[in-house]
């Protein structure tokens, strides 16, 4: 088959400060560099990615063969359905989809996408030539719903969450707390049950209860949804830990920044990641990493962090102790970190990217 | 973790001694992680009782699709959230008034 002229993407929504919209969009950067023809159609447009992004209904028709698509996987979506009528030779990149019954509890509509993104999943399968996963786990689940041709592509890594310099006004701020004393725990993603931000709360207020009384918590990332962060602030407040704990919403990248530089442990007690992105930024950063070995999580902390096979809140506590209280295991857990997130560079998720499309065109 | 003196696996065996200690300590006894969990269960119940109108309306929403210009979603969208908000603030004071009778 000829080289095609064109490889538009698809996404069901694209925001800024998130990890599939950040490789969506480096992505394209990646399929221009490569000579293709490349623009980003989404059903859902954030706010701030307006001139880069085109609305769905703007699709244009396939001309033939030499217009290609790439589906960007992570939710069910009528886009699915525009991806699934194009006539053109069809790619998807799979993010996993957060299993319904981890989130139809606190937001029914979810559930029914999540549900809606497997079926798709499954329905696209015999539709698409060539998939990519950006972990084995996501490859897996993408043999089991029938991609034959799959390729492990990492997330292509926001150069920014790790390049920033960190806002002076919130470092300023961070460290003042600091200076009283006190441990600084750090959780970075969306505040969603599936990303068990209500764990973590259990495990901190064990921890200040054993180890430290000044510790804090620091939540950053946008909410999904009222109910849950309603519940969780309750929890907070009933817990008396209202000072304790801040949750910061979304941030932009130079106030992550700072909040990874303060950030004495990188704690992530998340039921399902289909990759998890803000692991490798702390890794990156020099943060040691605790995790509950869930989903992909043992697959990107390698042997960067610590993988807990448990989360009982006091041994997520004491783990936590283990890793600050000791120098040298601390030291050996940020070394460790560093050589993992090596292995998820930009330029290394890059390099797979683009030969997973090379491969993929050669193959069609 | 492979660095020598820092074996991920003797940091799990430590930190599961450290709970024996806690536990038979008192210092954190195991009632308190069934006191953390019913307490939060309490406040997703509590949460979740409260009316989510922008959230829960499959039917809402399939109007507002209808109804409203995709140029103006975004604002529609905030100030539907921002409505959220307001019911629920204003159900909770209502619903702690009624509880305090």
């Amino acid at each position: 088959m000829s080289r095609p002229e064109r490889i538009d993407q698809v996404i069901p929504a694209i925001v800024e400060h998130d990890a599939v919209s950040n490789h969506t969009f480096e992505a394209q950067r990646l399929l221009r560099e490569m000579g293709f023809a490349s623009e980003i159609y989404a059903r859902i447009i954030g706010p701030g990615c307006g001139g880069r992004v085109r609305p769905i209904d703007e699709l244009p028709g396939s001309s033939g063969r030499d217009h290609w698509l790439l589906y960007q996987s992570s939710i069910g979506s009528p886009a699915a359905e525009a991806f699934a009528a194009h006539r053109g030779p069809k790619l998807l990149d799979y993010h996993n989809i957060t299993p319904a019954r981890l989130v139809e509890r606190w937001l029914p509509p979810l559930g029914d996408e999540a549900r809606l993104g497997r079926a798709q999943l499954a329905r696209l399968a015999p539709l698409v030539a060539y998939a990519l996963a950006d972990s084995a786990f996501n490859a897996a689940e993408l043999g089991e719903a029938g991609y034959a041709r799959r390729r492990v592509v990492p997330v292509l890594v926001d150069r920014g969450n790790i390049e920033t310099a960190p806002a002076t006004d919130v470092l300023a701020r961070l460290e003042r707390a600091k200076a009283g004393g006190g441990a600084d725990w750090l959780f970075v993603g969306q505040v969603a049950p599936h990303k068990a931000q209500h764990d973590l709360v259990k495990a901190f207020a064990c921890y200040r209860l054993a180890y430290d009384p000044g510790a804090r918590l620091h939540i950053v990332g946008r909410e999904m949804g009222s109910a849950y962060i309603g519940a969780l602030r309750r929890f907070v407040d009933d817990l008396g830990l209202g000072s304790a704990v801040e949750m910061t919403g979304s941030v932009p990248t130079a106030a992550l920044a700072a909040h990874f530089a303060c950030a004495d442990v990188f704690v992530c007690l998340s039921d399902h990641e289909g990759f998890c992105a803000p692991v490798v930024e702390a890794m990156h950063r020099g943060v040691p990493v605790v995790a509950f070995a869930a989903a992909a999580v043992p697959e990107t902390v390698g042997e960067g962090g610590v993988l807990l096979p448990q989360k009982a809140p006091t041994f997520v506590a004491a783990a936590v102790h283990e890793v600050l209280a000791s120098a040298a295991r601390r030291e050996a857990l940020v070394a460790a970190g560093a050589r993992q997130a090596a292995r998820f560079t930009l330029d290394a998720a890059r390099a797979a990217f683009r030969s997973a499309i090379d491969e993929a065109v050669a193959l069609a | 973790m492979a660095d020598e003196g820092a074996p991920v696996g003797s940091l799990l065996r430590d930190a599961a001694r450290e709970v024996e200690r806690l536990r038979s300590s008192g210092l954190v006894p195991e009632r308190f992680e069934r006191e953390l969990d019913a307490r939060f269960e309490a406040a997703a119940v509590r949460a979740l009782r409260v009316p989510a109108f922008a959230e829960r309306s499959a039917r809402l929403r399939a109007l507002a699709r209808r109804v409203v210009p995709r140029a103006a979603r975004p604002a529609a969208r905030a100030a539907a959230r921002a409505g959220d908000r307001l019911l629920r603030a204003a159900y909770t004071r209502l619903e702690s008034t009624v509880r305090r009778g």
